[in-house]
């Protein structure tokens, strides 16, 4: 039979699928759960989102952004100054897919003299996920397993010089790489409950607490979402983050400490090997050393501490 | 056979149901010298979402037998129904309860005349033996047991079984030169162990939350009643006054 030739490599596939047959399945990934809720209001927008991490049913992460590379973890990611990315589902693919936007956005930028839009800015996931998709739905199917799904929600900026812009904008993009402008759109069911009230929001505070109270019934009542709030308000000049909005997860105390007694830990054996010779001391001069100030001023021995 | 012919050309099909489910959760219990704790979670789920945050998984059968039940929570409702009918009809027929071995024997084999259709619950059975002493005895879904000092099952059996091997049975700690580790724990050390295990398991198992209920089964004359006293919001369930005596305490789990 003729192989076909196609633009898609699919031997990995055969060996995959073989793998796979021989129960050794490809490896799970880390899902960066999934409860983000946008909400426009005048010519601002207010994004959330919550903090839990998942790997089948193991929390992976509870608190993703306190750790030391918070935009790394983040689930709200830098796109540029006045627009950000929410993401959701397998955490190594949403920051690989967003990883490149910034800087292609800021050469965009240069090279159009124009602050970047925020319908330009779904082109770069857009295409990146439509080949992803080729190569993951072929080669990952078990990985998969339809569940698939990054839904990069844009945030927008509205002062686009141009009439064309319409004030704050956010896009869906399915994993697919398939786009929409829709003003609507989150995974979870329970964060659309919410969905309703913002239609008519005018003030920033009521479209922060109805963000709030998405986020929060995603946590609740979503076992892949949990944790904290996070979330950042942006304008058409600035983006304001805005970590530890709540935090109702608390860690609660322990009843007991864990200390381990020294010498708890079972050993057979004690064998002390000595790396470094203890420095011969000789002391030259006639000073007193034990005044930590003559020791000082003086050249000390070498290989020992002066004192 | 007309009706025959015309579907000859059709492919026989197969039609599948699947009865089972998995509502999440998880159980343990610990026996103690004259007393046994057995405990659980009130969260249940299915796939994502949370059915309840209060449907109990622990149930006081007699004074001096507590049952847990996990996995499929219809099937583990109806074995407990069931588990304590016959409870009822050897009450009818003997005038006492039924000691804790029996029970244990009996739901063994409750479980394997279900062996083809096996009710989907794995359950542990705590109380207090005819010698006075702390059980706790654990099933498999189809009826094999054993008893043991300590026993976690569920969706986090693998979080919480290592800690209590540690913690219980001392595995992988040596003890003090000239000492060894005491064979029971008294329920002052019981009840915190209790309470981490599941603080600890709704930290990292999305299953796991909203509530816990600890049931604590108490020997005749148990020195473990004094250090009961102090305990915030118990609750006492004992119902007979053969000596043996049950409790009840409830705490808040996270509930995200």
């Amino acid at each position: 039979m003729a192989v076909q030739i196609s633009a898609v490599a699919y031997r990995s596939s055969y060996r995959n699928n073989s793998l796979a047959g021989r129960e050794l399945p490809l490896p799970k990934a880390t899902s960066t759960a999934t409860s983000i809720h946008p909400c426009p209001f005048r010519d601002e927008i207010v994004l959330g989102a919550e903090t839990r991490a998942t790997g089948d049913t193991t929390v992976a992460g509870t608190n993703c952004k306190k750790t030391p590379r918070p935009k790394l973890h983040s689930k709200i990611h830098y796109t540029t100054e006045s627009i950000r990315c929410c993401s959701a589902e397998p955490a190594a693919d949403t920051e690989f897919t967003t990883a490149p936007i910034p800087s292609n956005m800021e050469f965009h930028a240069l090279q159009t003299a124009r602050k970047p839009r925020v319908v330009t800015t779904t082109t770069t996931p857009t295409q990146m996920l439509f080949s992803f998709d080729l190569y993951f739905r072929i080669h990952f199917m078990l990985f998969m397993s339809g569940k698939y799904r990054h839904q990069g929600y844009t945030g927008a900026d509205l002062v686009l010089r141009g009439t064309d812009s319409p004030g704050p904008r956010f896009f869906t993009i399915h994993s697919h790489g398939s786009s929409d402008n829709l003003a609507n759109g989150f995974r979870k069911l329970d964060c659309n409950g919410c969905i309703r009230k913002w239609l008519g929001t005018r003030h920033r505070k009521e479209a922060r607490n109805i963000v709030k109270a998405a986020i929060a019934a995603g946590i609740f009542k979503d076992l892949d979402s949990g944790s904290d709030i996070e979330g950042c308000i942006i304008t058409s000049t600035h983006t304001e983050m805005l970590k530890n909005v709540e935090m109702p997860n608390e860690r609660v105390q322990k009843e007991r400490h864990y200390n381990f007694r020294r010498g708890t830990t079972a050993r057979k054996k004690k064998h002390v090997k000595k790396f470094a010779e203890d420095d011969q001391v000789t002391l030259t001069g006639d000073d007193d050393m034990d005044t930590p100030h003559s020791s000082l001023a003086k050249p000390h021995i070498m290989g020992t501490a002066p004192f | 056979m007309p009706a025959m012919v015309s579907s000859i050309s059709q492919q026989p099909t197969q039609q599948a149901f699947n009865p089972y489910t998995e509502n999440g959760g998880t159980i343990l219990a610990i026996a103690g010298a004259d007393f046994s704790v057995i405990a659980g979670d009130t969260r249940q789920s299915e796939g994502y979402s949370i059915q309840t945050r209060y449907a109990p998984k622990v149930f006081k059968l007699t004074d001096k037998a507590v049952l847990a039940v996990n996995g499929f929570a219809a099937d583990g409702n109806m074995f407990v129904k069931k588990v304590r009918q016959r409870l009822e009809w050897y009450r009818h027929a003997h005038a006492k309860d039924m000691p804790i071995r029996a029970i244990a024997r009996l739901i063994q084999t409750m479980l394997y005349a279900r062996r083809f259709f096996p009710y989907y619950v794995y359950n542990i059975l705590g109380g207090i033996e005819e010698d006075g002493t702390g059980a706790v005895y654990s099933f498999d879904p189809v009826g094999s047991y054993e008893r043991e000092a300590c026993r976690a099952a569920g969706a986090a059996q693998s979080l919480v079984q290592p800690f209590l091997d540690n913690q219980i049975y001392f595995k992988n700690q040596q003890p003090a030169p000239g000492s060894s580790f005491p064979k029971h724990l008294p329920l002052t050390s019981v009840l915190p162990l209790v309470i981490d295990s599941f603080t600890s398991a709704t930290e990292r198992h999305i299953e796991v939350g909203d509530g816990l209920e600890i049931y604590v089964v108490l020997a005749k004359n148990s020195t473990a009643l004094q250090s009961l006293q102090s305990i915030r919001g118990i609750q006492e369930v004992t119902t007979t006054t053969d000596g043996e005596r049950v409790f009840v305490i409830r705490r808040d789990l996270k509930k995200d």
